[in-house]
């Protein structure tokens, strides 16, 4: 797949996308840690 | 090795070479530097992971898991805020002047001797991580399969040679999504054969490596010296991967491949999304691996290489403390069936002390014995437990993450000699595809030799460990003052890349040393912020002179 038009994508929506799995890993691993700590 | 493990090793190997050698083979001087520009976003992602992930991270990390924990996942935090800022400051600013190396950017923003510093900075840390690409995963492969080292270095360096020489930057990027969908395959099927062999459920399997402290994976310590911190993590991770991606000419040549800005960007984002699932899955394995040793016994020691290199007088001793492993492990088992785990810690305390004892035993009595066996505990499970088959699919997996890498420093290396220095003084070759050619095959024999000659150097894979966040913060530093602070000029940046050069070997020498505790990935930062604050410092103190005089 190559991606054809620059114009028309809303990079900000992908890198809020990208910022929010991080937090939501983050938070996970930090709860499967304080499981047994 | 069984007759079918090496059918499918050398066909899997041969297969994905086969295909980017045919794929690639009337390309023209630009695809052999660049790479086609028809290339999907796919073949971008997987090739920025493939190059990222070398044959030691799929031998070293899940040994990391098995012997410590998961908190080395930690180390990727920082990479998928890094894509964000390289997508959008220095992505466009490559395509903008239609940049083939990062270093070329620098020329235009300041002046020729600090592209030509960058590009020696970046030559001389991948030139040695190329060779070392090649060995780590040569020596351990050599010693699972009972192969002569050097004669591995030699294979896995000459078909790397092979593909690259023939088809350069386009021939690695095809290959590398064969080599990554092999890898990700390969993995998959470990882990699925590993979690079938284990005699508990998946839940309880997970409260064994929980309770045995395997979950460790968020450590919010604040002490500098603590080498994987949420901090650490964050912060010296996003220097580090901002510097690999933007100014690393083996990762900026496969985003660089591509028809536009758009699949330049996707194909970033796509790793920013799937890196830390994929360290995630392969530090999983560790784990899996650590609850299968809970009811398989493993062996006392996983580098057996180096425990046939011991005297036949020790054997006695040898042999009685592994008598004495397998009933203290039995002991264990029991308890943990039974759920004793105050049982359980006691049997696991003594398991340790008789390891210890073991190694003691064997370094006192080895020349130059090898303590560390972590890169031994993956690869042994697959010699000793996957069917006939599987063994050669997952050997092609590491060898193909090892020929991935690799390819991808060689023909970053080649591309960096030619565009920014060869055609700087030399201008423009009469016959470039010759030349560069010549450039790969020259920096691929190189590898080789650096891989050749790793075993003289005892400290060289320590070195080699933290060469790259000994480099990548100057280098950092100086594409962060060129893309942001643009009243810096050449003069200040010159001088300030070369300070912030001494000032990281400062501290990695206090820091062996022992004169100071830091966890090398602050290197970055520190690097970074050298560079930054010299160039501020020195761009005003020119400035005042001027207007002195």
């Amino acid at each position: 797949m190559t991606i054809k038009n620059t114009s028309i994508v809303n990079w900000k929506k992908y890198y809020i996308g990208v910022v929010a799995l991080l937090v939501a890993e983050i938070v996970a691993f930090y709860f499967i840690t304080r499981q047994y700590v | 090795m069984h007759a079918l493990d090496w059918i499918v090793l050398i066909t899997t190997l041969a297969a994905i070479v086969g295909y980017g050698v045919f794929k690639t083979r009337r390309r023209g001087a630009g695809e052999l530097l660049s790479g086609s520009k028809d290339v999907s976003l796919w073949t971008i992602g997987l090739g920025i992971m493939a190059t990222q992930a070398s044959a030691i991270t799929f031998l070293s990390t899940p040994g990391q898991a098995y012997a410590e924990d998961m908190g080395f996942i930690q180390f990727y935090f920082g990479l998928p805020l890094a894509v964000i800022l390289v997508s959008i400051f220095f992505v466009p600013a490559y395509r903008k002047m239609s940049a083939i190396t990062a270093y070329q950017f620098l020329e235009q923003r300041f002046d020729r001797k600090t592209r030509l510093f960058t590009a020696a900075l970046f030559l001389m840390s991948r030139g040695l991580a190329a060779g070392i690409t090649i060995f780590a995963p040569a020596i351990v492969l050599s010693a699972a399969l009972g192969v002569s080292l050097n004669l591995m270095i030699v294979i896995i360096g000459l078909i790397v040679v092979f593909y690259t020489v023939s088809g350069g930057s386009a021939a690695v990027a095809v290959t590398q999504k064969w080599q990554m969908l092999t890898i990700l395959g390969g993995m998959g099927i470990a882990a699925y054969l590993l979690v079938d062999k284990i005699p508990v459920s998946l839940p309880q399997a997970y409260d064994i490596a929980g309770r045995m402290g395997k979950l460790n994976i968020i450590n919010t310590s604040l002490d500098p010296g603590t080498r994987y911190t949420l901090w650490s993590g964050l912060a010296g991770g996003l220097f580090l991967s901002l510097s690999y991606l933007g100014t690393d000419q083996s990762q900026v040549q496969r985003y660089l491949g591509a028809e536009n800005q758009s699949t330049s960007r996707f194909g970033l984002l796509f790793n920013g999304v799937f890196k830390v699932p994929m360290q995630f899955s392969i530090l999983a394995i560790g784990v899996l691996l650590f609850v299968f040793y809970q009811f398989t016994q493993p062996p006392i020691f996983f580098n057996e290489s180096e425990v046939k290199r011991a005297p036949i007088e020790i054997q006695a001793t040898l042999d009685q403390l592994e008598n004495r492993h397998t009933d203290v492990f039995e002991a264990k088992r029991e308890a943990l069936f039974q759920g004793d785990w105050e049982a359980v810690d006691a049997h696991k305390e003594q398991l340790v002390q008789l390891r210890e004892t073991y190694m003691a035993t064997l370094e006192a009595n080895v020349p130059n014995f090898q303590r560390k066996d972590t890169d031994y505990v993956f690869i042994t499970f697959v010699l000793n437990f996957l069917p006939k088959g599987l063994v050669g699919l997952l050997l092609a997996v590491i060898i193909s993450a090892a020929m991935s890498s690799t390819a991808g420093e060689v023909s970053a290396l080649a591309t960096t000699t030619y565009v920014d220095y060869y055609t700087v003084f030399k201008g423009e070759s009469q016959r470039p595809k010759r030349t560069i050619r010549t450039l790969t095959f020259v920096w691929g024999i190189a590898a080789i030799g650096v891989a050749l000659a790793a075993p003289l150097y005892e400290n060289l894979i320590q070195l080699v460990n933290v060469l790259g966040s000994l480099f990548y913060g100057t280098i950092l530093g100086i594409f962060l003052v060129a893309l942001f602070m643009k009243h810096i000029g050449g003069k200040s940046i010159f001088i300030a890349g070369i300070v912030g050069q001494f000032v990281v070997f400062l501290v990695h020498y206090l820091n062996t040393a022992d004169l100071i505790s830091l966890g090398f990935l602050w290197y970055n930062v520190i690097g970074s912020a050298v560079v930054v604050c010299i160039a501020n410092i020195l761009h005003f103190g020119l400035k005042q002179q001027d207007l002195s005089s």
